[in-house]
């Protein structure tokens, strides 16, 4: 297996709220290879996000705990690193897309002001040669006009354009790592198909790992060549996109892929699973996932699983893997 | 943006003309016979009633109205009642001192009061933003006499640093005569180079203006603080954090001009209360200012001298509005195309 660009390792990332502290993350174990996309995908609230976030260092500090770790990044430690010195990582050696291009950009700045400044802080450049650099990072995401799109408000582009543009955006300094948080979803479909492809085609070009996080299945499938499944802030189980979609091995895995719908199949009703994600304030003894599961037994309510391997590269944290 | 500008006008001369009918008619309802007041209190039922001819009282209140706009756009506000002086010119007399009070109190609270809210919010529920916070309840919520009269006992009674109120020593006015160009002894005294009188017209503005400067300063910071704190929990600001921006910048550029809107709408609105909004500043400070001149006006029962201010801080709210309206636009690029 190559070297890792970015290996996490027993990371507990909580939350300091008004009843208590939550726990939001607890990874045992997760890697991204160079040049891979790897999809993180996972219910609302299984701590994807705060995962991205936690590496980038964004959390608020007041608010969020991180123990344990390493989180190293070319073998460098994250956790360790300055303010100052993360700030010169940020956008430059890793990047992230958000979930909602309308959001993600300043309504009262034109899209060219961040993008320029950006490549100026970054790459040391003037102003004048970050536009142009900018212009060419526009005309990359393969949007018409650059000159008129770096001089327009957030307002006057469609969804898909400001997409392109925060895409645009965060391969600006050719990262080394890129998170793409659920970067399609807030688009309609047509749209997303065009996103989707964009990635797809710039992952040759750029040279960059990408964590693309989405609890979409069916985009995991199209754009990933490996998943991780996370279930309450814990990666449960990891392999090649193949074997996941084939042969999951842990029981929440067969169950979310059971869980898609699809075309031309009459059923009577979407199989659910039954139960909720669990209150992850109180993680109860054993298997998170057992009071859910269809196959657990006395073991499963005891004992926490770890990681261990089912196949090639495919690892599932389960007492009882499929 | 022209029509945008178009529209905001019409709406402006429509809210004034609007005022101009409210406060008419409010005065005329008034149970007080001006034309009596006009010819003092020993006048004859005869000598009233030529008065009432003469101010043209005994026509129709619509006619009253409509000869009144006549000779308002002509320039002709009026006679003040009181002083038998035109109201126009009264209020030239006044304006000056007033305006020099409104816009060095405003500048003050503004320079003060918008940096004040930005690190509240940047530092929320640190030790700055709580003592920043009691500042600016305390700033809004203290009676403007009370913190009058304790700047003139603290600055004045004990520490013989500041004059105790007027707008020029008497001794420096006679003996530094400054020519007038636009009323105010500040302004100029600045344009004609004359130190003495600037530095003596400076040092007895800083009292009435920290004064008047109280108010909207806890006004402007808590308006500030809460619509940073908004601001500042945007997906762009974390999208700036996450490409690396400094604080400072997101603070100060990406933050601050999406948060800056409603402090803008409060100084205007602010500017155009204070205008003759602070007879409390001018009693206690003997500032010749347009309160004082309203407040008279009013107790004389006085209705040319009360429509004449009126009809004033109406035009300057109109104005301010219409400017607060075009900076918005500036800032923020939806407005236009909304």
């Amino acid at each position: 297996m190559p070297e890792a660009i970015l290996e996490i390792r027993d990371l507990k990332v909580s939350f300091r709220t008004f009843s208590g502290r939550v726990q939001a993350v607890d990874i045992q174990s997760l890697a991204v290879l160079p040049q891979e996309i790897l999809g993180l995908v996972g219910e609302t609230g299984s701590g994807k996000s705060v995962t991205a976030s936690t590496v980038l260092r964004l959390l608020p500090e007041r608010k969020a705990i991180v123990e344990g770790g390493p989180v190293l990044f070319k073998g460098q430690d994250l956790l360790a690193k300055t303010e100052a010195e993360m700030r010169k990582i940020r956008g430059r050696e890793i990047a992230m897309i958000f979930q909602d291009p309308m959001s993600s950009l300043n309504p009262v700045f034109t899209v060219g002001e961040p993008l320029t400044r950006i490549i100026a802080i970054h790459q040391g450049v003037s102003l004048k040669e970050a536009r142009e650099r900018a212009l060419a990072a526009l005309g990359r995401v393969r949007l018409p006009n650059p000159d008129k799109i770096l001089g327009s408000y957030p307002h006057e582009l469609s969804g898909g354009m400001r997409q392109r543009v925060m895409i645009g955006m965060a391969l600006s300094s050719n990262p080394d790592l890129l998170f793409a948080d659920e970067p399609t979803t807030a688009l309609d479909v047509t749209i997303q198909a065009q996103i989707l492809r964009l990635i797809d085609d710039l992952r040759h070009e750029i040279k960059a790992s990408i964590v693309f996080i989405t609890h979409n299945l069916g985009v995991i499938a199209k754009v990933s060549d490996r998943v991780a499944v996370m279930y309450a802030g814990n990666v449960i189980e990891v392999g090649p996109t193949r074997d996941i979609f084939h042969r999951p091995a842990h029981p929440y895995t067969g169950l979310l892929l059971k869980a898609i719908p699809r075309l031309g199949e009459t059923r009577d009703k979407l199989p659910v699973i039954e139960g909720a994600v669990p209150v992850i304030r109180r993680p109860e003894t054993g298997c998170y996932f057992h009071p859910r599961c269809p196959r657990r037994d006395d073991a499963c309510r005891e004992a926490r699983p770890v990681l261990a391997p089912i196949g090639p590269g495919h690892y599932a944290a389960c007492g009882k893997p499929a | 943006m022209r029509t945008y500008l178009i529209r905001r006008l019409l709406l402006g001369v429509l809210v004034f003309l609007g005022l101009t009918l409210v406060t008419f008619f409010i005065a005329r309802v008034v149970p007080s016979d001006p034309a009596a007041r006009w010819v003092g209190p020993r006048a004859t039922v005869e000598q009233i009633a030529r008065a009432r001819a003469k101010l043209g009282l005994d026509k129709p209140i619509h006619v009253q109205y409509g000869r009144y706009m006549a000779d308002l756009v002509q320039g002709d506000w009026g006679t003040s009642i009181v002083t038998h002086q035109p109201v126009l010119r009264d209020i030239k007399t006044y304006l000056p001192a007033s305006l020099e009070l409104t816009i060095s109190g405003m500048i003050l609270a503004v320079i003060v009061g918008i940096p004040l809210g930005v690190i509240s919010a940047a530092h929320k529920d640190r030790a700055v933003d709580h003592l920043s916070r009691a500042f600016s309840i305390g700033a809004v919520s203290l009676p403007t006499f009370w913190v009058a009269m304790v700047l003139q006992l603290v600055f004045f009674g004990y520490l013989r640093l500041l004059p105790v109120g007027g707008e020029l020593d008497l001794a420096i006015k006679l003996a530094y005569p400054v020519h007038q160009i636009t009323g105010s002894y500040l302004v100029d005294s600045l344009i004609t180079g004359n130190w003495v009188v600037f530095a003596n017209a400076l040092l007895h503005l800083i009292l009435p203006a920290v004064t008047l400067a109280a108010y909207p300063l806890g006004l402007i910071t808590r308006m500030t603080r809460s619509s940073m704190l908004e601001v500042l929990n945007e997906d762009y600001i974390r999208v700036a954090r996450a490409y690396g921006m400094t604080e400072r910048r997101i603070t100060y550029l990406y933050a601050l001009k999406n948060a800056i809107g409603p402090t803008v709408t409060v100084i205007a609105l602010t500017v155009a209360y204070s205008l003759a909004g602070t007879f409390l500043i001018e009693a206690v400070f003997n500032w010749p200012g347009l309160g004082h001149y309203a407040a008279d006006a009013v107790l004389a029962a006085d209705y040319p001298a009360i429509m004449g201010v009126t009809i004033l801080v109406a035009i300057f709210y109109v104005a301010l509005n219409l400017a607060v309206d075009v900076v918005q636009a500036i800032l923020d690029p939806r407005i236009k195309a909304a």
